[in-house]
């Protein structure tokens, strides 16, 4: 074999590798509705770094996922990272304005406010929740299953009950005070 | 609940309005934490209340709950390829090839792979956590040796020690693995070994592990 059909043979293993992984975070980006660009932006990302890495001998037979793996990791982070500086650069203005939530297709005005100020004093009974309950109650009324919190906190499931059970019991107390009443039927 | 002629609401619209809430917020995101914060939660990385409030954060506003969920997609594909173990977890999660590898030597009946109930399972995330081989192998043949990856490590240093603590095996890799065909020459006896993760200067390592060498 060639040096230069050696360099091939290692593009395309490295290739394979990319789309191996690229199928696998596309697959899993599907599970959290994240939009493809997103994904396809980190991922043309890994091709730059493999790209320009070529030949040097950290690349010497590294067409292995956990290469693949290490260079999506720090891929990602520089594409937040611009994200953010774009962001910052285009100086958009905080909106902070009411929302309308819990409105019919044709929302009629009283509803919209209803919405609004539900999804506001909603919004403040959470800040009242005790540090270590607050983020689990987040996460619920985010629409994360239990299973989710417990695994990206490391927590049991029993805890995790636990935390959730007695956060949404200070929001429903919270609520409460604040004249709104809530039907429970989970968590 | 003593709740009195107030409004009445499901769970469900409660999510709802969360979520809108969620979805319509806009921060200034000079007070977002870092991406390298998120990340170290998805990763289980450092206490768990700087996690809690990255966390906390992060469902409060709708562009880090994104990131969240961007670098979990690349965190979880990792772990699904088999590049990197699930975080926190007290279980194997070796790369394929490397698994692969480490079959066949077993079907070879050249070493014995199956990791023993004094294999190190630390918690700590920097620290060196070996993997192969078990607690004894046959005199006489080459021994592999495997352990899993550390994060920013460039590459590994595989150190076996006699009784007498002298240096029986050196060897460096970039890989996880090593097969030390100069371990085929090693005498019957106790050895103990470990390995140091090299980024080039010698950072994390692994606890001091006991192998014994048995006559066949």
């Amino acid at each position: 074999m060639t040096f230069e059909e050696a360099g091939q043979h290692l593009s395309l293993a490295l290739e394979a590798a990319v789309s191996r992984y690229g199928a696998m975070v596309r697959q899993v980006g599907r599970k959290y509705r994240l939009d493809e660009s997103d994904l396809d932006e980190v991922m043309q990302e890994v091709r730059i770094r493999l790209w320009r890495a070529r030949g040097t001998s950290e690349m010497v037979g590294e067409a292995n996922t956990s290469y693949i793996y290490r260079t999506a990791s720090t891929a990602a982070l520089d594409v937040l990272r611009r994200r953010r500086a774009r962001q910052a650069d285009r100086h958009d203005p905080i909106e902070e304005g009411p929302v309308a939530v819990l409105s019919a297709p044709t929302p009629d005005p009283h509803g919209v406010l209803e919405g609004s100020e539900l999804a506001s004093k909603v919004a403040q009974a959470i800040e009242t929740i005790a540090e270590s309950r607050r983020p689990a109650v987040r996460m619920h009324l985010a629409g994360y299953p239990r299973e989710e919190i417990a695994s990206l906190m490391g927590w049991t499931e029993a805890k995790t009950r636990n935390l959730l059970y007695r956060g949404l019991a200070d929001l429903r107390e919270r609520l409460a005070q604040e004249g709104i009443g809530w039907d429970t039927t989970e968590a | 609940m003593g709740h009195d002629g107030g409004v009445k609401v499901t769970e469900a619209q409660l999510k709802e309005a969360y979520q809108a809430h969620l979805a319509r917020s806009r921060r200034d995101r000079a007070s977002c934490p870092p991406p390298e914060a998120i990340q170290a939660l998805v990763r289980r990385e450092g206490d768990e209340a700087a996690r809690l409030a990255t966390l906390d954060h992060a469902m409060s506003c709708g562009e880090c709950r994104t990131e969240l969920d961007l670098l979990r997609t690349v965190e979880e594909a990792g772990v699904r390829s088999g590049a990197v173990a699930a975080p926190g977890r007290r279980r194997w999660m070796m790369p394929a090839a490397l698994a692969a590898t480490l079959l066949v030597a077993v079907a070879l009946g050249r070493v014995a792979l199956k990791p023993s109930e004094d294999t190190v399972r630390s918690d700590d995330a920097t620290r060196v956590e070996l993997v192969a081989p078990g607690a004894e192998v046959p005199a006489g043949t080459p021994i592999s040796f495997a352990w899993r990856p550390v994060e920013g490590a460039s590459r590994y240093r595989l150190e076996v020690l006699n009784e007498s603590g002298d240096l029986a095996i050196e060897a460096e890799t970039r890989d996880t693995m090593l097969t030390s065909d100069s371990a085929a020459s090693l005498a019957p006896g106790t050895y103990q070994w470990w390995v140091i993760a090299l980024s080039p200067a010698p950072g994390p390592r692994s606890e001091l592990r006991r192998l014994r060498v048995v006559a066949q």
